[in-house]
């Protein structure tokens, strides 16, 4: 369809159109999934090459008639493909396959960010360029030939791709939705237990708040249900790896062999959507500069293959990813050299430095001892972006390494940013919450005493900084403060360990987090609005405590 | 303004969606009803059970592809009047010549024009 065409249709025509097409791609791609599984099995199942050939054809003559041209002509070369499959002998067919999977699965890719993006044209040169090489063969043979060829593991990827065929946009809608029901029963609940209060014999009463309680369990247990709807398995993230380290140490003419496991674990899918660049690049990395040519491994006494394990795992409320290669590791002195040179540390730093510190400079722009631009990402990603996207995400990333024997980066991620577990509470009058997992304890004022305006308080034998949020709360017009007062003492993450004072406490309840590409950084990193248009403002402690000049910033209307 | 029946052939339910949402943007057609089929077997089928006064087909489709389809309703059937009209993603000559042989008043190429498709119509089934 040209734009003559497309002239013809109203927007909401085209709009349709397009959506509708799109959600038919799905469909055709989830069949064909099945069949190249099917086929994988036996490579001779002609029904199931008789299916990808038709769907092929369909998707191809569907993509080019709606006008997503660079999609359709992904189909286009994929047919023949499948041709060359046919055609071929076992091992070709064994890397044909491989082949078709990977360009289902970059059809894939596209169609998300067609999804997400109508108007534009999505990029496709990648896949094609991919494709294109093997087809022209002239690197098959050493392809073909290749030691460490790794047979695809992306059966059960496959069977689990892209199950969620749903917007993110509508699980958002819904999550917002749930998220306000939440902190409504919260409130609710307070007033529940303030008429009790008021009339603590009435039967009616009793009653509203049972059905109060039931209410809440029932909200949890919906938030709990929505939330799974947001998980992927991070089998369709690591499906891509295999294929992307092979290609790397072919290119770097190194044998490496990928490792995953724990591919079934589970994280939010914006997360791992986030993470998948940061990946690529640190097993770009591990690749390029961790393991060491066969004859260097060979003389240093390691086996001539590299390996490179990724390992995920749920932790309670963590996801960590660990990536693991047994190559060089990393020359501290090199680092610590590169980092006096640019300026980082200073000449007593350099020569004083602890190992552990030293090996942290690694996530220092420009410091890294692999920057360079990435063939993978297209462009040049370097440590100190793969700890920013991480961070951003409210995640931690660490490294350790042994020089001659390899290097480890363990990456901390939040299962979903979906949803916090916070206390509610009120400063001021206003509503704030902070994630309950920065909370270590819940101290009333009334027992215990301190003095107004101190900026330490003692507790069990233990100095903490203190911080009164009510200092940090700017209003029109403050309201008197309460005689009981409530002191949060916070986890230990910080350097120093810290408690804020607040007024009121209102109960836990999960604050959602709407979207993750806003700035988490700010103090304060989401705000949910209720219905009755009172606001609720999530606290971020680590940048509350290391931004004091930042504090300010909580200005409320 | 005149009332029309449409029969619509192909195996992407995708295509089908497109080619009724240009139709349906005819202005010259009053009341306008479109059957779908998603082969040629399922085409035949509904083919004999009504009248129409277009027939659109893919070729390319599980069961029956549409050239059998044509054939059937040309010379099985003695159909010689009934207007069809071919999209299709095959355009070698060859193709099109093996698509008017079996019967075929018009043949369009995918991705399909649809300033085309709609100026063909139009001239087929006499909506000027």
């Amino acid at each position: 369809m040209n734009q003559d065409d497309a002239n013809l249709f109203s927007k909401e025509e085209m709009q349709t159109l397009r959506l509708f097409f799109l959600d038919q791609a799905w469909l055709i791609l989830e069949s064909v999934d099945k069949s190249l599984v099917a086929l994988e099995e036996n490579s001779d199942d002609k029904e199931a090459l008789e299916q990808i050939h038709r769907s092929l054809h369909t998707l191809k003559g569907d993509l080019y008639s709606i006008g997503f041209s660079e999609i359709g002509h992904l189909a286009h070369r994929l047919e023949d493909l499948l041709k060359f499959f046919q055609s071929g002998s076992d091992k070709i067919k064994r890397a044909a396959l491989e082949m078709l999977i990977f360009g289902m699965d970059s059809m894939g890719k596209m169609l998300h960010k067609k999804q997400h993006s109508l108007d534009e044209e999505v990029e496709n040169q990648a896949y094609l360029e991919k494709i294109e090489l093997f087809l022209n063969g002239n690197s098959s043979e050493k392809f073909f030939n290749q030691e460490h060829y790794i047979p695809s593991k992306n059966k059960q990827a496959l069977q689990t791709t892209d199950k969620l065929r749903i917007p993110i946009s509508k699980v958002d809608a819904l999550f917002k939705i749930v998220d306000e029901l939440i902190v409504n029963r919260a409130i609710l609940n307070q007033i529940c237990k303030g008429i009790l209060q008021e009339y603590p014999n009435s039967q009616q009463i009793a009653r509203l708040q049972e059905v109060e309680l039931q209410l809440g369990q029932k909200l949890g247990q919906l938030q709990e249900a929505t939330l799974k709807v947001r998980m992927m398995q991070l089998s369709q993230l690591f499906a891509a790896f295999s294929r992307i380290v092979r290609d790397l140490a072919r290119r770097s003419g190194k044998q490496v062999s990928l490792e995953i496991v724990g591919e079934e674990t589970e994280l939010d899918k914006r997360i791992a959507d986030a993470i998948y660049e940061p990946l690529i690049h640190l097993l770009n990395n591990a690749v390029d500069h961790g393991i060491e040519p066969c004859d260097q491994r060979i003389q240093a006494g390691k086996p001539a293959c590299g390996r490179i394990c990724l390992r995920a795992s749920q932790q309670s409320e963590q996801v960590v990813i660990e990536l693991e290669d047994d190559g060089c590791g990393i020359d501290l002195d090199v680092l610590k050299k590169k980092a006096l040179s640019h300026g980082y540390i200073s000449f007593t730093e350099y020569s004083e430095m602890a190992d552990i510190d030293a090996l942290s400079l690694v996530f220092l722009r420009g410091l890294s001892t692999a920057d360079r631009l990435t063939e993978i990402s297209g462009r040049g990603i370097g440590m100190d972006v793969v700890k920013d996207v991480v961070e951003r995400l409210s995640g931690k990333i660490e490294v350790s390494s042994l020089l001659g024997q390899g290097t480890r980066f363990t990456i901390h991620l939040p299962i979903t940013l979906a949803s916090l577990k916070s206390l509610l509470f009120k400063v001021n009058e206003n509503l704030f919450a902070l994630p309950v997992k920065n909370i270590r304890e819940i101290i009333n004022t009334k027992t215990f005493h301190f003095e107004d305006g101190a900026k330490q308080v003692t507790l069990h034998n233990q100095t903490y900084r203190l911080i009164d949020l009510r200092d940090l709360v700017y209003t029109e017009s403050d309201k008197d403060q309460p005689k009981n007062r409530f002191l949060l003492v916070l986890g230990t993450g910080g350097e120093e360990n810290s408690a804020i004072l607040v007024d009121e406490l209102l109960g836990e309840c999960k604050v959602v987090v709407r979207t993750v590409e806003q700035d988490l950084r700010s103090v304060v990193s989401t705000v949910s609005v209720l219905t009755d248009g009172q606001i609720v403002r999530l606290l971020n402690i680590d940048l509350l405590l290391q931004n004091r000049e930042q504090q300010a910033r909580i200005v409320t209307n | 303004m005149v009332d029309k029946k449409f029969l619509i052939v192909d195996d992407s339910a995708a295509m089908r969606q497109l080619l009724i949402t240009a139709i349906k943007k005819l202005d010259a057609i009053k009341q306008l009803t479109v059957v779908e089929a998603m082969d040629g077997q399922d085409a035949l089928r509904k083919f004999q059970d009504d009248l129409f006064d277009i027939v659109i087909t893919d070729v390319k489709m599980p069961n029956m592809d549409g050239l059998s389809f044509i054939e059937k309703i040309r010379r099985e059937l003695g159909n010689r009047t009934i207007p069809i009209v071919i999209i299709s993603t095959k355009g070698d000559e060859s193709d099109i010549e093996r698509g008017i042989r079996a019967g075929a008043n018009a043949y369009l190429l995918k991705p399909v024009s649809i300033i085309r498709l709609r100026e063909i119509v139009t001239k087929l089934v006499d909506l000027q």
